[in-house]
């Protein structure tokens, strides 16, 4: 009995593993072939490199808490995921940068690893978004919502900030970034950041008035909403995105306002993600 | 069999391959992180040293080809490298190109070609950097 029980949770677990690699190539697709992103990898910063990949574990840790590609019902099983998660999100970068012709075996130890590490953090949340939108399992989607719609007002910020870490690293290492923010006056940025404050109300006031099972403030009124979800949001966004432009070092050097005006830039997918993760995830 | 995803309250059991993968992934984030400290800590920020060497020269369509590869031994990378390689002959040079590399990486090699009208073999070939971005 107890062997043929250890089988086919080993055997559910093999089906997870292949949603987390389906999770992870299906999330970072637009960054596996983005040119900045091998570039940055070659030459970016080693510490701050590092320290986006040690950030994301805690990140990966909250997700798989909240909404994971396993059921978890303890801390150590969340750590044991996001391991796993992101053996997932490295391999499969790997692969498919080898396959892309972007890594090669005469480039030296440290390029390598660096261009890989770079898109394993996004791969790793994929593998870990997978339960979401790959979800087949019944019971298990049911346990996340349950996790989901008890998360306190803590909990819904930190999927905001999954939202934003996720949506803009899928553009910020592109040239773009800082080539809009020079094409902008500085009118259009104060434009953009009152649209993206919209935006993101627009959003966030949807999945509290329609009676989403996300919503936890379901009949608050508007200036409630807007005070603790989007401004705290957008403020979040904001700080997401100074974080990493400077990881990218797109910024460093530049003048403060038009730091700011490049923050303002990768705020709108920031700002974008934050909102939607809560109907997303 | 049924019951066995019942709820959470049911003590499951971590496969012990979920245990590998995860201890698989633990050494992968502590290499990666380790291997970029060390890339930061080792780089006393020396810039872009560049040496080529000569790899093939081919005979094509429309005159020559000399494959070469550049090798960075600084600890910066080169940007947008611009590459001339000048036939020489004697004093005077008897015909240039050139040749610009998206990127050269610290401690790296790239390869790249320069196309000849007149046959290299019969002149002194230098190859050299002209100017790079800082990324």
């Amino acid at each position: 009995m107890p062997s043929a029980k250890r089988k086919s949770d080993t055997l559910i677990f093999f089906k997870h593993l292949a949603r987390a690699y389906g999770g992870a190539i299906l999330f970072s697709f637009p960054i596996l072939m983005t040119m900045e992103v091998w570039w940055l990898g070659a030459y970016l910063d080693g510490f701050r490199l590092a320290l986006f990949t040690l950030l994301t574990i805690p990140l990966l840790i909250g997700l798989s808490y909240y909404d994971g590609f396993e059921d978890t019902s303890s801390v150590l099983e969340d750590v044991v995921a996001t391991f796993v998660a992101y053996a997932v999100g490295f391999t499969s970068s790997a692969l498919l940068l080898y396959l892309f012709g972007v890594i090669t075996t005469e480039m030296s130890a440290s390029e390598v690893i660096g261009k890989i590490s770079l898109q394993a953090i996004t791969a790793s949340l994929g593998a870990m978004f997978a339960q979401s939108l790959l979800m087949v399992d019944k019971a298990t989607e049911e346990h996340a919502e349950e996790r989901k719609r008890s998360a306190h007002y803590g909990g819904q910020l930190f999927l905001m900030v999954v939202g934003a870490v996720f949506l803009s690293m899928s553009v910020a290492p592109t040239e773009e970034m800082v080539l809009i923010s020079f094409q902008m006056t500085y009118g259009h940025t104060v434009a953009l950041a009152l649209i993206s404050l919209l935006l993101m109300h627009g959003f966030i006031y949807a999945v509290e008035s329609s009676g989403h099972e996300n919503a936890i403030s379901a009949g608050a009124p508007m200036w409630s909403i807007f005070l603790r979800y989007t401004v705290v949001g957008y403020a979040m966004a904001l700080l997401i995105s100074f974080y990493i432009l400077w990881t990218f070092g797109s910024i460093s050097d530049m003048a403060i306002t038009e730091q700011i005006k490049a923050v303002v830039v990768l705020g709108v997918p920031a700002a974008v993600g934050a909102s939607a993760s809560r109907i997303i995830l | 069999m049924a019951e066995e995803k019942s709820k959470g309250s049911e003590k499951e059991q971590t496969p012990v391959w979920e245990w590998i993968i995860a201890a698989f992934g633990l050494i992968l984030v502590t290499g990666a992180v380790g291997t970029m400290v060390y890339r930061a800590a080792a780089e006393n920020p020396t810039p872009p040293n560049l040496s080529f060497s000569i790899d093939s020269i081919e005979p094509t369509a429309n005159g020559y080809l000399v494959k070469f590869t550049v090798k960075n031994t600084g600890n910066r990378t080169a940007a947008g490298l611009n590459i001339e390689g000048v036939l020489k002959n004697g004093e005077d040079d008897a015909e240039t190109s050139s040749a610009t590399l998206t990127y050269a990486p610290a401690n790296s090699v790239r390869q790249g070609g320069l196309f000849f009208t007149k046959d290299p073999n019969q002149f002194n070939l230098q190859i050299r950097a002209l100017g790079y971005e800082q990324p």
